[in-house]
């Protein structure tokens, strides 16, 4: 695969080196060039857009329990309205929630943006560049990294939104409180749903980045 | 059938507790030798944004190219065999806990290495102070500031003082959060007119430096206190605990800064997603850098080069070279007569 891939690069360069004006977007569909691209470049764009996403989620989150630690048991109608009733009732945070965001927070920020969004964009972006290669050695793993990676995004913060709320025994999960679903609410299908996306993420480290 | 814990237990020869079928500690060791690793992993590459942004912006070479080489191979290793740094309060062996200590402390030394590299980098350099480079000197200040609590984190009898309290919550945000996060900044502040093709605003740049690195000081440097005091972290409130109650300032001031951080980086996305529809045009090599990247054209192309690869004559730290015409020499350059080569090949 990344060979043949790599082959048809050069051939393509070779055959188009004096004439790139038209940007090479001629067999190109909004698909294959934004979405599923197995370009370096865009992969690495991909993933600093996604992990700025994922770090403003997490700001907010720390935001919230900040402010409980801050003013614990004041009113703030921001927390209601992020929250909702369920978790943040009258505008104060919920103790079990409290603990839910500083786990996500925590989680989020390591896994997420710093080795996500870090590694992912710029070990993406320069490694071709500055070694002067044409690409990753094999630009569809590369593809399937990033999509990994977006998949397991979406698990943990569609964890926020189970019955007994997201894993909550902090981005350590030590047993026994994250193990027993018994021990905390967050260590029911929260823990679960964390766990899955934490394989795919590990998936997507291993394929690429 | 051989199950994990046997299987682990033959890897480790002993075993951590007798208790078939796994153990909390067990998880923890394995957590660890995961975890400490992982931070590295989020640290190294900030690091490396630091040294290419530095070197270039201060229009120097990296000072001890070789030995930031070696101190980046000695991190890695050494951050295999630190982790039981974290379990000092688990009941491990004394002797082990000693044993963590000495690893633990090895690795101020490369990391005062590379933070006096970056200084002496600096030193009498052509500092140009573009966004990037602000990020990059606050990324070597929160360095040094998260790295100096580290050393009483790493020492097991001051360890148990302040374990598990606001003290190690600010070490590691500071030493890790802040460092990697202002690494990742410079980096996309650097390299945004290669992945964008347009320029960021450098005004608003300096803004969002600004008020980011003294909000994010005004949040994690009060912390300290508050964990020398014994102030426990992950705990929803501490209004049970009268002992606590004069401490109530420095939450909320702690909590005024992190709003105010928090907002800073509106100014940021702004400038991102602006930047990338409305920006000015960047032109081949906005840095006057000498990285292969900046030889490719402007456009985003597949491939990369539309001819054939460079080729590399020099290595990339030519800033400055005594003789030359610019203060720079790209990689492609070849080597005059009797010029050498700065990487030393």
């Amino acid at each position: 695969m990344s060979h043949a891939h790599s082959a048809d690069l050069t051939e393509h360069a070779g055959h188009h080196g004096h004439a790139h004006d038209h940007d090479d977007e001629h067999h190109e569909s909004f698909v294959s060039k934004y979405i599923f691209s197995m370009d370096h470049k865009m992969i690495s764009r991909q993933f600093l857009i996604t992990a700025i996403i994922m770090a403003v989620i997490a700001m907010t989150m720390s935001i919230i329990f900040r402010m409980q630690l801050a003013w614990p048991g004041e009113k703030f109608g921001f927390i209601n309205a992020i929250l909702g009733d369920k978790w943040g009732k009258d505008g104060i945070l919920d103790p079990n929630m409290y603990l839910a965001l500083v786990t996500i927070h925590g989680t989020i920020m390591v896994f997420f943006v710093l080795t996500g969004g870090l590694s992912g964009t710029f070990a993406n972006l320069l490694i071709p560049y500055q070694v002067g290669a044409r690409d990753m050695a094999s630009g569809f793993l590369n593809m399937l990294s990033y999509w990994f990676f977006f998949l397991s995004s979406v698990i943990m913060l569609a964890s926020l939104y189970t019955e007994n709320g997201p894993a909550s025994g902090g981005w350590t999960i030590y047993p026994p409180l994250s193990a027993l679903p018994e021990a905390m609410p967050g260590s029911k299908l929260g823990m679960t749903m964390w766990l899955i996306s934490m394989t795919l993420f590990v998936v997507s480290s291993l394929l690429a980045r | 059938m051989v199950n994990f814990y046997d299987f682990i237990r033959c890897v480790f020869i002993i075993s951590p507790l007798d208790n078939v079928g796994g153990s909390p500690v067990l998880f923890e060791h394995l957590f660890w030798f995961l975890g400490h690793p992982e931070v590295y992993i989020v640290l190294l590459p900030a690091l490396g944004i630091t040294s290419e942004i530095i070197s270039t912006n201060s229009r120097k070479p990296i000072f001890g190219y070789r030995a930031m080489i070696g101190s980046m191979l000695a991190i890695g290793f050494l951050s295999f065999i630190v982790w039981g740094h974290h379990m000092f309060l688990t009941g491990m062996n004394p002797f082990l806990g000693s044993v963590f200590v000495f690893t633990t402390l090895l690795i101020a030394i490369p990391s005062a290495v590379k933070a006096f590299n970056y200084i002496t980098t600096l030193w009498k350099g052509n500092i140009q102070y573009t966004p990037a480079m602000l990020f990059s000197i606050g990324l070597v200040s929160s360095f040094v500031t998260g790295g100096v609590t580290g050393i009483i984190l790493a020492d097991s009898t001051l360890d148990i003082n302040v374990h598990d309290t606001y003290f190690v919550v600010a070490h590691f945000h500071i030493v890790m959060g802040l460092s990697a996060i202002f690494g990742m900044f410079a980096g996309v502040y650097h390299w945004f007119p290669k992945m964008f093709l347009r320029m960021m605003n450098k005004k608003l740049g300096y803004l969002h430096f600004w008020v980011t690195f003294v909000c994010a000081y005004g949040v994690f440097f009060p912390m300290h206190f508050l964990g020398l005091a014994g102030v426990p972290r992950r705990y929803y409130t501490n209004s049970a605990f009268p002992m606590f109650d004069n401490l109530v300032d420095i939450n909320e001031i702690v909590t005024v800064f992190a709003i105010l951080a928090a907002l800073a980086q509106f100014i940021f996305i702004f400038n991102f997603f602006y930047s990338i529809f409305r920006g000015e045009k960047a032109p081949q090599n906005p840095w006057n850098s000498n990285t292969l990247e900046w030889t490719t054209p402007m456009a985003n192309i597949h491939g990369n080069w539309p001819g054939p690869l460079p080729v590399v004559h020099r290595w990339a730290y030519d800033y400055s070279k005594p003789g030359a015409e610019h203060d720079f020499i790209p990689q492609t350059v070849p080597l005059a007569d009797g010029e050498h080569d700065g990487g030393g090949h």
